[in-house]
């Protein structure tokens, strides 16, 4: 005979022994993966991606400022500037008009002049520029007897930051984007499951037989517990290959951002996710039919609706505000972190208030859990949840 | 044994069962009968721990039970349970390791139980996909997985053609064979009385009659059935001393004998009359013990 204790285990992998060969689960994870890996891949190549522009030459003096411009590219990368030889104007704006040049540099009066089609590329043409400025300039020194290095002397324009670490806000904006859909995703799937894993016990009125055999708070921990597990495991897996995108695509400077934010974002998720888990449990005993499971689990969904769009479009007073209230905090706090301007203090104390309001919710969800799991007649409602929780001793 | 005994419950002013009080005994087969609504399920759920009495106890060997023993029993909800989608074996395994069985055991009595239930071959299919009368031999393989040391079938026969009755029944004989107290309730009272050895009748949460089944019909009264010859009128013997007469229709009567050797004046009386074609005692039927004692 094993014990009372392991009653949970059993339960639990039996959710999870389920929920992996269910083929729609299988299926959403792969799914998330791949789209997740896909946007590494494509923002590596958008990130690597020489484009070549073709330049349009007449004469040798163009050719060389050309040829100066290629090695300023080289210095900065990302594009390459390669001359074409032509003999004329003409041809040049006939290569143009077929698009078989991409720009000509053809001189105009005293100086130079981009020709393109309809539009030129403003990277190639500030490359064309700084070449035209810097051999102009140096000739010019030379008629005037002096040298580019004279002339140009105090003219550096260097840059210093006073906060080299802070976040690019669109990166930081991006990635409390994809913390606050993971917690969305991750929080509505696996509490709809736990849902629908209790209906269909009450519904095929198994239950009756799981009551008489097992404590029910052993067959509410084990479902809690199993797909607590499986979220987890979940969100571990995308971070993974999110961990192992930012690496293969030599973003590494993307680790230092999401790192700790990322550590605090699994912290609430995980204690964010327990104290709703039994609700979901509640949501789905109260329900006498997969039916109603939409109407009961409202409430639920409600509450993680809002952690997703306060942390998405909340700022200023109304986040900090928010990274204090449970559950709404999953979502805000990670945010907050990814801001940068959170003192330890609050993280703690915000990651607290929702361990104990977990522990609340589950204390109650259990007691609502066994007062309508075993009412098969009709929806239960909340006081009458509460009172059934007297009528069966737990022996 | 499993007792029964003084078991109340309320539901809000209703009272459902009513000092119910019964036992069942090991290796006996006791049926459960009621009219619909007279208390029945409620006093299984209550046998099972999952609904709560209001009054009264159940005990388990002298003992009051048990969560761990009611571990150990089997149960059949009156409404059936079992997980539509998942494949057969895989659920019974799980159901066995819930009511303690190590995962080796679990799997090798499932493969015996589906085998004595000729259910070999679907063991890997989702139970969904199975006929309802296979399903409930699934059903009953829940019940029995844990080789359970006492049986509470809540009934178990319904739904069933006449084989699987047979199959059922035998494997429910095997069970007693073990020792092993069965109760079990129907409202088919021809299948009750050709399985059970003690009976336990429900009326309106009150138990009317309980105990060995031949007594019960045998306390209805000793009736004998006399059939005269052709054209001959039974009328005449209501005047005879000692008996009652139940049943009168021309040439047959059937008579309620009060006083011991009262039949064998009213024998007398009417070969003195003529030919006699039939007397013998009749056992009542238990539909006749059960409109008896429910009336």
């Amino acid at each position: 005979m094993t014990g009372g204790t392991s009653t949970w285990r059993l339960v639990a992998a039996r959710e999870m022994r389920v929920k992996m060969r269910d083929r729609t689960f299988l299926l959403s994870t792969a799914f998330m993966v791949l789209v997740l890996a896909a946007s590494f891949g494509v923002s590596a190549f958008l990130a690597n991606r020489t484009s070549t522009v073709e330049v349009a030459v007449a004469g040798s003096e163009s050719a060389s400022l050309v040829v100066a411009a290629a090695e300023l590219a080289e210095r900065d990368g990302g594009t390459e500037l390669e001359a074409v030889e032509v003999a004329s104007v003409a041809e040049a704006e006939d290569l143009l008009r077929a698009t078989d040049v991409d720009l000509a540099l053809l001189p105009a009066g005293d100086g130079w002049e981009v020709v393109a089609d309809s539009e030129v590329d403003g990277g190639a043409r500030d490359l064309l520029a700084e070449a035209v400025s810097a051999a102009m300039i140096a000739e010019n020194a030379r008629s005037a007897g002096t040298t580019s290095a004279t002339v140009l002397n105090g003219a550096d324009l260097t840059e210093r930051l006073l906060d080299a670490d802070a976040i690019d806000p669109g990166l930081r904006t991006a990635v409390g984007f994809v913390f606050a859909l993971l917690f969305y995703i991750t929080a509505l799937t696996f509490g709809l499951s736990i849902a629908q894993s209790v209906i269909e016990e009450k519904q095929s009125r198994v239950v009756e037989i799981l009551a008489a055999a097992i404590p029910l708070r052993g067959l509410l921990a084990g479902k809690v517990i199993g797909n607590s597990l499986l979220a987890i495991g979940q969100v571990a897996l995308l971070s993974l290959v999110g961990l192992g995108g930012m690496a293969a695509s030599g973003r590494t400077e993307l680790l230092a951002v999401v790192g700790p934010a990322g550590l605090w974002f699994v912290l609430f998720f995980v204690l964010g996710f327990a104290a709703l888990a039994c609700l979901w449990a509640v949501a789905g005993s109260v329900a006498t039919r997969q039916e109603e499971l939409q109407a009961t689990t409202m409430p639920v969904t409600t509450v993680v609706m809002t952690a997703l769009f306060v942390g998405l479009f909340g700022s200023g007073q109304v986040l900090t505000v928010a990274s204090f209230v449970p559950l709404v905090s999953s979502v805000a706090m990670p945010a907050r972190v990814l801001a940068g301007d959170v003192p330890l203090w609050q993280s703690i104390a915000s990651a607290g208030l929702v361990a104990v309001t977990a522990v609340v919710l589950v204390r109650i969800g259990a007691r609502l859990y066994e007062g309508s799991l075993l009412r098969t007649d009709r929806r239960t409602g909340l006081v009458e949840a509460l009172r059934g929780a007297d009528s069966r001793s737990e022996a | 044994m499993l007792e029964v005994d003084g078991v109340s419950r309320r539901f809000g002013e209703t009272t459902v069962l009513d000092d119910v009080t019964f036992d069942v005994v090991p290796g006996r087969m006791t049926g459960f009968v009621g009219a619909n609504g007279a208390g029945k399920t409620t006093t299984m759920r209550i046998v099972m721990g999952v609904l709560a009495p209001s009054a009264g106890d159940v005990r388990w060997r002298g003992e009051p039970v048990t969560r761990e023993h009611r571990r150990t029993f089997g149960y059949m909800p009156e409404e059936r349970g079992l997980y539509p989608k998942s494949p057969v074996a895989e659920q019974l395994v799980y159901f066995g390791r819930l009511h303690g069985m190590t995962s080796s055991a679990a799997s090798s009595r499932v493969h015996e139980l589906l085998e004595r239930l000729s259910l070999s071959d679907r063991r890997g299919d989702r139970l969904d996909t199975l006929s309802l009368g296979n399903q409930q031999r699934v059903q009953i393989a829940a019940a029995l997985v844990h080789a359970p040391v006492a049986l509470v079938l809540d009934e178990p026969f319904s739904g069933l053609d006449p084989l699987a009755v047979d199959t059922m029944a035998e494997l429910l004989r095997e069970q007693l064979r073990l020792g092993v107290p069965v109760l079990f309730s129907s409202h088919q009272l021809d299948l009750v009385e050709r399985i059970c050895d003690d009976l336990v009748i429900l009326a309106d949460g009150r138990v009317v009659a309980s105990g060995d089944a031949d007594d019960l019909r045998s306390s209805a009264g000793v009736l004998y059935r006399l059939v005269l010859g052709d054209g001959d009128d039974a009328g005449w013997l209501r005047g005879l001393p000692g008996l009652g007469v139940a049943d009168v229709d021309g040439a047959t009567a059937i008579v309620d004998v009060a006083e011991p050797g009262a039949e064998q004046a009213l024998l007398a009386a009417a070969l003195a009359r003529g030919p006699v074609r039939e007397f013998a005692r009749v056992v009542p039927a238990l539909s006749d013990v059960f409109r008896e004692v429910v009336r």
